[in-house]
């Protein structure tokens, strides 16, 4: 009997041996047609997806980004019916604030991400020819950027969430910035060399060659803007100074792919229209400058009100040159670095010359004003004012304000009562985007969180 | 294939039917015939498995109770008769050859059933009184047929305690939700359900949301359909249900929400004689409940600055209310449905084979006129006994369904919101072409009528279970199954439609595939040192591979009418989706029988899942239980036995504890990239994107449960009792942490970190009252109470959570210490001394519509599940042939948030009868302050909209009547059971809105809404059930 009960169990243990046999580890890899996995990007083949990849983070996060830049900073104001906006407005965001976290710290830090991540995979899978590829040149670019908008618009700036990386502040950012740019040039001028000394050129060696020269001059306009930001003037204006007038390097937007975020928050008749305008900002009172176009009469918005909702300024490539000037449209492409922002850091790092009173001089004849001649601090003011005009809605703004706190100890900030309020509310002291609720509970290197009330 | 398969199997099918039921009829045999009644009653018991003990012979009883089985050997043999709910009987019975003999049977009620084997995930399944848990027997085969069941959830609501089923709406093709014990988890509860082994798809049918989802502006409901009620309940014998962890070990990572046990009609080997039933439904469904009033206020303002608006109201007194019941007075808005189902079945055996057919024809229409669910079904199981030692069991099944959805809750074409929210006396909206209605406030019947909304579904469940006997006390069984289920939804709006003026086409064909590989095994001897101890030991491992596939199309600009094809549409876009997952467990199973009354079991299952994540391997599920039969314990005879006291018939004491798991998402382990669009130099080209950071810890939740109870009869087997307590712990659940934005990804992380618990008791008393010869009163009574609780989330500083997708207004909360889903709101600022509303601004006659203050935290109301759900069933038996039946279902502890009142009686529509009463509207002007205060309390606070929603339902009512033989001898049947019920008769409740049990969001976890979702609606259904 003992035998036979011994017996049953070792068929037992046999069965449970034998049946599960054709259950392998093979079974459990399953397929998922909807996705890559981070280990397949190692392969060549993905090298232009993620370059692309790079610029598209970028045209998604930038006119994103640029408008609540623009509600934050003094360039819009909405009295919105949706909360959170009008917190945005006052410069009273939590960290609880889902509408910044959504649509400014994610897509920027999403768009930084992306940018570092395939920088480093180039230089693993381009080798040795990384340094003289076009591609390293533009995905730096990118990058630099990235570094540039996190810092002039936070006061902290967390990377990773990998312990022991504590978040860096505004200048340890945008000096990250400056050395991808600095990195960018060298890079793209490399590439520039290699493709323009084959022979017979081609189609691509070509395009590769003003690709280059595209990125050298967006990466100078870029590392003039990071060492302006840390106050090396005479760095800055170096960069700048060769930067071509007539430059501008684009955001591109196209009807039903990467639309315009302007086109569904400003222009006429797109949902969600009517959600700012120039009421009860300082650019309300530039009626008739053609880079701050504006309607002739003003239209309902949310929230009962009326108010002056801004057409194409100049970065954008529907801006028309006319006081009225014309909608936003998907397809309008903008602005991320010209010739005229570097024109305007060559005036800055070197004072209230002559050469700057004469520029700005040129910009106010731009703007159908008339010419002034002041010196001084009173020129330098009016070169602000210029600027913000030039620079209307791109992204600048905020990352001025701060600066000319910084560096000239200029408040433009708009302070006091908030306008339309019913109780009481007032700007605040806020001065730079803080960081969202996903930060300061979920990274272990954030260990505060930042008031941002300094600039 | 599907094709080939669908044209072979009637085919098979015929053949079976002339082929199978003619046994030749072998020398030295006899028959044995007889009927088995209630002894108690006397009345004939249909289905009852009648057996002759060591053969292969068996019958089931008809509808009159009569049962016959040919060729049996001649000898003295013991024929035994079993059937759910009741004792089983044997009796000795002589066969002569060449000769019939009679063995007529009564069984006696069985409260306990602690003889009955339940599936269990072992081979064989286990006696009752062998576990350690409870579980939870439904007799569907005898439910329907004493009143009218349509799908497996009405077969199982208020018929289970701790099975609560949740409905969405009464609109026919919706379903509901099935929640045991409880909501488990924030990651979703459902239940795995098998059928006859296999596991099967339960998910949505993949339909349009029937607010016109792919419509822009449309997507304000989110009622669910479900796979599950595709199954015809005329196939079901019966459902078993494990509740939780301390059950469903065996079944591993996926059943911590429960384990539903279908177990589909068979054939009785043996059974000679070949019986056919055909059983023909015909009803009516109809609103039944209260269609809303709406009303008017013909003030001075709508008499004279607004005079061009309110024409109705002109040559009205002042501040005349008119009021309208559109639903009630126009024909295209709602009619008396009908129902109409024709079942026809077969089954029979002879020595080595045995076999069910079955066919289904149901055409089901709902009140709205454009809404209907037709359902065509067959069914083959067949059974195989190669030789004594091993036997084939095939199912399979073949099922069609085609239902077309109206409007419904919040869509702005939904006609009970069109009807709720109309204005009497107001000028006609609409076009110029189709001007509308005052009475109707967004869209005619004849517009909404032409909603199409229509799903067409296949479903096919094949399967093969082997079973192999190598030995009396070695078993072993394979089985293996595929369930298939397509579907092809189609929205299609034409041009000049009220919803897309330029005409919209949509449709999806979603597909999934589930397989099923199950070996299990059970080897049980006699401990060998020890007499009375009886070892079990089981083992097994079971595979399934799950795959969905959607095809999706939409088409913008239609051009013409007639034309509907996506392809022509002046916009077109396409889409498609797949996901895949496999898991693989294995199990073995130890148990101890002492004297057959004592049961020891422990049981360890090991699951791996492709969904788990990479940094994760296998996880482990232990089980404990024990089960003692006190009252067979000699030492307990005193207290445990019929003559003592107590009168106790039976008393076992049980205990279990045990784990199981639910698996995450599939993918949600693994980061991914994916591909989107970027504009390069004016061109739209691929780029790559984040899409999921990936979690490689990820785990399965796990359950936890501990539940004990005992079962007991008493006072002759006339009181049956089985009380359970129950204690549920879900940690490690899947919980959204949210995802720094450093990281670089879009979205939140899920983590295996927070923790949920359900408690409570279940009840289940079974008892005889009356049991007399002409009259006999049955009574079954399910109390079950469930307190769930979020004890945390597990991420530091996280506090609270929205169910996703509330409607506006939210006002349910996940919160730490109170239920899943519960409503916190906020309420209105009152002042300490008179109790009087806050508000802003200055209230006058000129500025009445002050902003009425909140409270800036939220107040705890209750919870949206129920916490008490009771089902009083009651059978009346009398002379004989009649048999009425009624179910009262209670549930209660709950909440409901009345959008829809909230909504009317907003300034925006203003046409509920609380803003139109006059004491209400004119109190600012009759000088009550609070009055007008606390209407605009009602006008913007939607907390003070959150309701209990108690109720108490007459759910079933039913009278049948099997036809005495001598009616029917001219007709060729061999019994007739006429059968008229009633379904959802009668409600009481307290609540304000139509119907407490309905939920706009029927389709989403915890959100609970009443925004114009239709009532449940009332059935009546006459039924002829015919034997031949």
């Amino acid at each position: 009997m003992p035998g036979a009960f011994f017996k049953a169990r070792r068929l037992a243990v046999v069965a449970l041996l034998v049946v599960p046999a054709g259950a392998c580890n093979e079974f459990l890899e399953v397929e998922n047609p909807g996705a890559i996995e981070t280990p397949s990007l190692d392969d060549a083949s993905y090298l232009q997806l993620m370059v692309n990849g790079v610029i598209g983070e970028f045209q998604i996060m930038y006119t994103q980004v640029s408008h609540y830049n623009a509600l934050y900073s003094d360039e819009l104001h909405n009295h919105h019916v949706f909360f959170e906006e009008r917190l945005i407005d006052r410069r009273d965001v939590a960290p609880e604030n889902g509408t910044y976290s959504f649509f400014v710290y994610g897509p920027l830090q999403r768009s930084r991400f992306m940018a570092d991540t395939v920088t480093s995979r180039l230089r693993t899978l381009l080798a040795d020819s990384a340094n003289r590829d076009v591609r390293l040149a533009r995905s730096l670019v990118y990058s630099g950027f990235n570094y540039i908008l996190l810092g002039e618009n936070l006061c902290m700036i967390p990377l990773t969430q990998e312990p022991g990386n504590p978040p860096l502040t505004s200048d340890e950012t945008i000096q990250r910035a400056a050395q991808r740019f600095e990195e960018a040039i060298a890079v793209a001028t490399a590439a520039r060399a290699y493709q323009a000394a084959i022979t017979p050129a081609t189609a691509a060696s070509n395009a590769a060659v003003a690709g280059s020269d595209t990125l050298i001059n967006a990466a100078r306009v870029g590392a003039a803007r990071a060492y302006l930001w840390l106050n090396d003037k005479t760095k800055a204006a170096s960069f700048a100074a060769p930067v071509p007038a007539g430059f501008v390097f684009w955001a591109y937007y196209l009807n039903g792919a990467v639309n315009n975020y302007y086109h569904g928050r400003l222009s006429t008749g797109s949902s969600g229209s009517n959600s700012g305008s120039i009421n009860n900002t300082p650019f309300l009172a530039m009626a008739g400058d053609p880079r701050v176009p504006r309607p002739a009469t003003d239209e309902p918005m949310q929230n009962g009100i009326r108010g002056f909702i801004p057409n194409s300024p100049t970065a954008a490539s529907t801006y028309n040159g006319t006081a009225i000037g014309a909608d936003f449209t998907q397809s309008s492409l903008f602005r991320i670095a010209s010739g005229l922002e570097a024109a305007y850091i060559v005036a800055e790092s070197n004072g209230p010359t002559v050469a700057t009173l004469d520029f700005v001089n040129a910009r106010r004849a731009v703007g159908n004003q008339l010419p002034v001649a002041l010196t001084g601090d009173a020129l330098m003011a009016e070169l602000r004012d210029q600027r913000r005009r030039d620079l209307y809605l791109d992204s600048h703004r905020l990352g001025d304000l701060r600066r000319y706190k910084r560096h000239y100890g200029v408040d433009e900030y708009q302070r006091g009562t908030y306008p339309g309020t019913t109780s009481g509310e007032t700007y605040t002291s806020q001065e730079a985007w803080p960081l969202p609720l996903n930060e300061t509970t979920e990274n272990p290197n954030v260990t505060e969180a930042p008031t941002c009330t300094g600039s | 294939m599907y094709n080939f398969l669908r044209r072979v199997w009637p085919l098979a099918g015929l053949i079976a039917l002339v082929l199978l039921p003619h046994g030749a009829a072998a020398q030295a045999t006899g028959r044995i015939t007889g009927t088995v009644r209630d002894a108690a009653t006397g009345a004939p018991l249909s289905d009852v498995r009648v057996t002759v003990l060591g053969t292969e012979k068996g019958a089931a009883t008809d509808v009159t109770g009569r049962y016959s089985m040919s060729d049996v050997p001649a000898g003295t043999h013991q024929v035994r008769a079993r059937r759910i709910g009741f004792s089983s009987t044997t009796m000795s019975v002589t066969v002569v050859a060449g000769q019939d003999v009679r063995a007529d049977m009564t069984l006696r009620v069985a409260p306990t059933q602690l003889g009955e084997v339940v599936v269990t995930g072992t081979p064989v399944g286990q006696a009752k009184r062998e576990l350690g848990n409870s579980v939870t027997q439904v007799d569907v085969a005898e439910l329907t047929e004493k009143s009218t069941i349509t799908n497996v959830s009405e077969a199982l609501q208020s018929k289970t305690p701790g099975v609560t089923i949740m409905p969405g709406s009464g609109v026919p093709g919706t379903s509901g939700e099935i929640r045991i014990r409880g909501a488990a988890s924030l990651s979703g509860y459902k239940p795995v359900v098998f059928i006859d082994g296999i596991r099967y798809n339960i998910e949505s049918l993949g339909n349009f949301n029937p607010t016109g989802s792919g419509l822009a502006g449309q997507a304000q409901s989110a009622q669910a359909t479900s796979a599950l009620d595709l199954i015809s309940p005329n196939d079901i014998e019966s459902i078993e249900v494990l509740k939780g962890p301390a059950a469903a070990t065996l079944y591993g990572a996926d059943a911590a929400g429960g384990v539903i046990q279908i177990i589909t009609k068979k054939g009785t080997r043996g059974q000679q004689r070949v019986r056919w039933t055909a059983k023909l439904e015909r009803g009516v469904t109809d609103w039944a409940l209260d269609t809303p009033l709406n009303y008017t206020t013909c003030d001075s303002v709508k008499q004279t600055t607004q005079a061009a608006t309110w024409p109705g109201c002109q040559g009205q007194p002042r501040n005349a209310i008119l009021t309208d019941n559109p639903m009630q007075r126009d024909p295209d808005a709602l009619r008396t449905a009908s129902l109409q189902r024709l079942n026809l079945s077969v089954r029979g055996g002879g020595d080595r084979y045995s076999f069910f057919l079955s066919g289904l024809q149901d055409k089901d229409e709902g009140v709205y006129l454009n809404n209907y669910n037709n359902r065509k079904s067959a069914r083959a199981n067949f059974t195989i006994s190669a030789t004594d030692k091993v036997d084939f069991d095939l199912v399979s099944s073949y099922t069609t369904s085609n239902f077309r959805l109206p409007y419904q809750d919040e869509s702005a074409n939904a006609l009970l919101l069109s009807a709720a929210r109309g204005k009497p006396g107001r000028i006609p909206l609409g076009s110029a072409t189709e001007p509308n209605d005052s009475g109707w406030a967004t869209i005619l019947p004849r517009q909404s009528n032409r909603y199409h909304n229509e799903t067409t579904s296949e479903r096919m469940t094949l399967g093969g279970t082997f079973n192999y006997r190598p030995m009396e006390w070695f078993r072993n069984r394979f089985t293996a199954g595929l369930d298939y289920t397509s579907s092809l939804a189609e929205l299609v709006a034409p041009p000049g439609s009220v919803e897309a003026a330029a005409g919209f086409a949509a449709q999806r064909t979603p597909r999934a595939h589930v397989y099923t590989l199950d070996y299990a095994g059970s080897i049980e001897r006699p401990f060998p040192w020890m007499d009375g101890l009886l070892s079990t030991t089981a083992f097994g491992t079971q595979i399934v591979a799950r795959k969905d596939q959607l095809l999706a199309a939409t088409g913008t600009g239609l051009g013409a009418p007639d034309v509907t094809l996506i392809g022509t549409a002046a916009t077109t876009t396409g889409s498609n989706s797949f996901t895949e997952n496999n898991s693989v467990g294995y199990y073995v199973q130890q148990q101890f029988g002492w004297q057959n009354r004592l049961y020891i079991t422990g049981a360890l299952r090991a699951d791996d899942n492709s969904s788990f994540g990479k940094d994760f391997d296998v996880i482990i599920y232990p089980k404990l239980s024990m089960s003692w039969v006190l009252s067979d314990e000699p030492m307990f005879q005193r207290f445990l036995s019929p003559t003592s006291f107590l009168g106790t018939e039976e008393f076992r004491f049980r205990t279990a504890w045990g784990r199981a798991g639910r698996a995450p998402s599939p993918y949600s382990a693994t980061q991914t990239y994916t591909v989107g669009t970027v504009v390069v130099g004016g061109t739209t080209q691929s780029a790559l994107r984040t899409l999921a950071f990936g979690n490689p810890d990820l785990k399965p939740e796990k359950g936890s449960e501990i539940e004990i109870g005992f079962d007991a009869s008493f006072l002759g087997r006339r009181l049956g009792l089985d009380v359970t307590y129950y204690n549920k712990t879900m940690s490690d659940m899947l919980s959204t942490r949210a995802l720094p934005g450093s990281a670089g990804f879009p979205g939140s992380l899920f983590a295996n970190v927070g923790e949920v618990k359900n408690s409570g008791w279940e009840t289940l008393i079974t008892g005889a009252p009356v049991a007399r010869a002409n009259f006999a009163w049955d009574v079954r009574l399910n109390l079950a109470t469930n307190k769930n609780e979020l004890v945390s989330f597990g991420v530091p500083g996280k506090t609270l959570e929205s169910p996703g997708g509330q409607a506006y207004g939210a006002v349910q909360q996940h919160r730490p210490g109170a239920p899943l889903g519960g409503y916190w709101v906020q309420l209105p600022q009152r002042d300490p001394a008179t109790g009087r509303p806050l508000y802003s601004g200055t209230l006058s006659l000129a500025n009445p519509n002050v902003s009425i203050l909140l409270d800036t935290a939220r107040t705890y109301i209750g919870p949206s599940a129920p916490t008490r759900e009771i089902g009083f069933a009651n059978t009346f038996t009398f002379f004989r042939n009649f048999r009425l039946y009624a179910l009262l279902d209670h549930k209660g502890g709950h909440h409901i948030f009345n959008l829809k009142e909230f909504n009317r009686c907003g300034t925006a529509n203003d046409n509920c009868f609380l803003v139109n009463d006059p004491a209400n509207r004119f109190a600012l002007a009759n000088g009550d302050t609070a009055r007008h205060l606390e209407m605009l309390v009602r006008r913007q606070v939607h907390g003070v909209w959150v309701e209990k929603a108690d109720f108490t339902k007459l759910r079933d009512l039913s009278l049948s009547w099997t036809v005495p033989g001598m009616l029917l001898t001219r007709t060729g049947a061999s019994a007739a059971v006429l059968t008229l019920s009633g379904h959802n008769l009668a409600l009481w409740t307290d609540y304000t809105g139509i119907d407490p049990e309905v939920n706009s969001y029927g389709g989403r976890n915890f959100v609970r809404v009443d925004a114009y979702a239709s009532p449940m609606s009332r059935r009546w259904t006459l039924a002829l059930n015919l034997n031949f």
